[in-house]
């Protein structure tokens, strides 16, 4: 390869824009150098590579200023998506029937941040980097205010609400440096922006519910596991007997809760799922936290259900309590060895007082009544869980219980 | 030509990168070429600084982009050859600049001089 060769390989290590304006002149220069110097020395190579070590790096750093255009439109769309996010939230507001709690905060709280973001993208836009500063550092609060009214925020969220504020307050405090830096993290703003708009307004932990037909809603005692993973919400619905089911397509949109229930066990391959699979619900929520609503099943079955968050007592306090005929009441009545969510131990002494069943915690040394809930499920009074019961022979033999601390075993003692 | 940027004094490009200064000072002779740049840099500095192409035209970018130096159109140099090369003058915002910048450079020499850091200036 010859001198020219070589150098013309060099030159790709300027910027192409450099090479398409200079390189042809670079060229001649270098073809000069080579008439006039010794081009088979080793100190005319040194000098040819230092020169373009020396210079290349700066020049490729400077065309990189173009990110400066990226980061003017990445604050633009910042502005774009901040603005859809406030809407977003005036929609979700528009759309609640009722706003209670945790829930205006969120929305306030979201208008707030959104607000101070975009305002920060167009004080950017405009070189005010003061004011850009202030709402950034006044968005921070208002993430700060987020997650201690919603301790359940998730990690995306927070991350990105915490660490990007705090990235474009360095980047606009160090600005030779805040080209890429500024640039990415304008991006990660504006898609930070119309999630936190939309708080989660479903507190996660363990809700209890009931199904049933139309004319007897609360047959079949719920739980449900809502959970929080990366940015979406997880729940599974545990049915007193039979299979587990997830619930899929969360949609939760003001007041309005809707999802599919989906089988959560794998089934063996050609078998096809029945019970609730592919049932729709379509839940409201009501005052007092909890969601009731309708579920159609793909035969057109319908069926209600309810779901209550943890915690509540209003909730159960509605819940009623059915009928039992005295021998109902007699099969469950007996001493029952209870094996607690923690581990420790209890004996629950089932009785029947004047018509009543009631049940004799040694553990906490309290009586309190049982509720029946239908097919063999109680509540206990005051408390938002129930305990369903197994039969054996005509007669109670033991049940399973899901509190919010876990799941709780009790077996009949002889 | 190039428009000087409106309102920015002649002193406010100071201090010039040596390699700045030296190219500047070049092109106070009159209109050249890159090579003839280089080669002028080379002689007036005794061969103290020697710029490769990447430097000189990395240079000339700056000084073209901040309005000290235009372009003059391509022309042949008969000593080099029949390859027509681009020829660069100084922009009187250019002049000014090397200009006090020379004079920012005597003040710093005269200093010196006086805290008898150099000799006396040469008969």
């Amino acid at each position: 390869m010859s001198a020219e060769g070589i150098y013309r390989l060099l030159l790709r290590a300027y910027p192409p824009a450099f090479r398409a304006e200079y390189g042809r002149e670079m060229v001649l220069v270098f073809r000069d150098q080579c008439r006039d110097g010794d081009v088979r020395t080793l100190g005319f190579w040194v000098r040819v590579f230092w020169d373009v070590v020396r210079s290349a790096p700066a020049l490729r750093a400077e065309a990189t200023r173009t990110v400066e255009v990226i980061m003017k439109l990445a604050a633009i769309l910042t502005v774009l998506l901040g603005a859809y996010g406030i809407l977003g939230a005036m929609n979700e507001w528009g759309a609640a029937s009722q706003h209670a709690g945790t829930y205006v905060l969120a929305i306030v709280l979201g208008v707030a941040a959104s607000l101070l973001l975009l305002g920060a993208g167009v004080g950017i836009l405009l070189q005010k980097r003061q004011a850009a500063r202030l709402a950034l550092a006044l968005s921070l609060v208002c993430f700060v205010a987020a997650r201690l009214v919603f301790p359940w925020m998730s990690i995306f969220l927070q991350l990105i609400g915490f660490v990007l504020p705090v990235g474009l307050l360095i980047a606009l405090y160090w600005p030779r440096q805040s080209s890429t830096l500024g640039a990415a993290s304008m991006v990660l703003v504006g898609l930070a922006v119309p999630p936190l708009c939309r708080a989660q307004a479903l507190p996660l932990g363990r809700w209890t519910g009931s199904a049933g037909p139309m004319d007897r809603p609360a047959a079949h005692p719920i739980t449900f596991d809502v959970a929080a993973v990366g940015d979406s919400l997880q729940i599974m619905l545990h049915p007193d007997r039979g299979d587990d089911y997830r619930l899929d397509a969360i949609r939760l949109r003001g007041d309005t809760l809707r999802f599919t229930l989906h089988l959560a066990r794998p089934l063996p391959p050609g078998d096809i799922p029945g019970g609730a699979h592919g049932v729709g619900c379509t839940l409201l929520r009501q005052g007092d936290g909890s969601y009731t609503g309708l579920c159609t099943g793909p035969d057109g079955m319908r069926s209600d259900l309810r779901m209550v968050p943890p915690g509540s007592t209003q909730a159960a306090d509605t819940v009623g309590d059915l009928p039992l005929t005295a021998a109902q009441r007699q099969s469950f009545v007996g001493t029952y060895s209870v094996t607690l969510p923690m581990g420790g131990q209890d004996v629950l002494r089932v009785l029947e007082e004047n018509g009543l069943l009631k049940a004799h915690s040694s553990h906490e040394n309290k009586t309190g009544r049982l509720l029946y809930q239908g097919d063999g499920a109680f509540r206990p009074e005051g408390s938002n869980f129930v305990i369903t019961f197994v039969f054996d022979a005509g007669r109670a033999t033991g049940f399973t219980g899901h509190r919010e601390d876990g799941v709780l075993k009790g077996a009949r003692m002889p | 030509m190039r428009k000087r940027p409106a309102g920015r004094p002649p002193e406010a490009y100071l201090p010039l990168p040596p390699a700045t200064f030296h190219i500047l000072l070049a092109l106070a002779d009159g209109e050249l070429h890159g090579y003839a740049i280089m080669k002028g840099v080379a002689a007036r500095s005794e061969g103290s600084v020697r710029l490769g192409p990447g430097t000189l035209y990395g240079s000339l970018k700056r000084l073209l982009k901040a309005g000290l130096v235009e372009e003059c159109g391509e022309r042949v140099d008969p000593e080099r050859g029949d390859e027509r090369r681009r020829y660069y003058r100084l922009t009187q915002l250019g002049l000014s600049v090397v200009r006090a910048e020379t004079r920012r450079l005597e003040a710093m020499v005269r200093a010196a001089r006086r805290r008898k850091l150099i000799g006396e200036r040469p008969a």
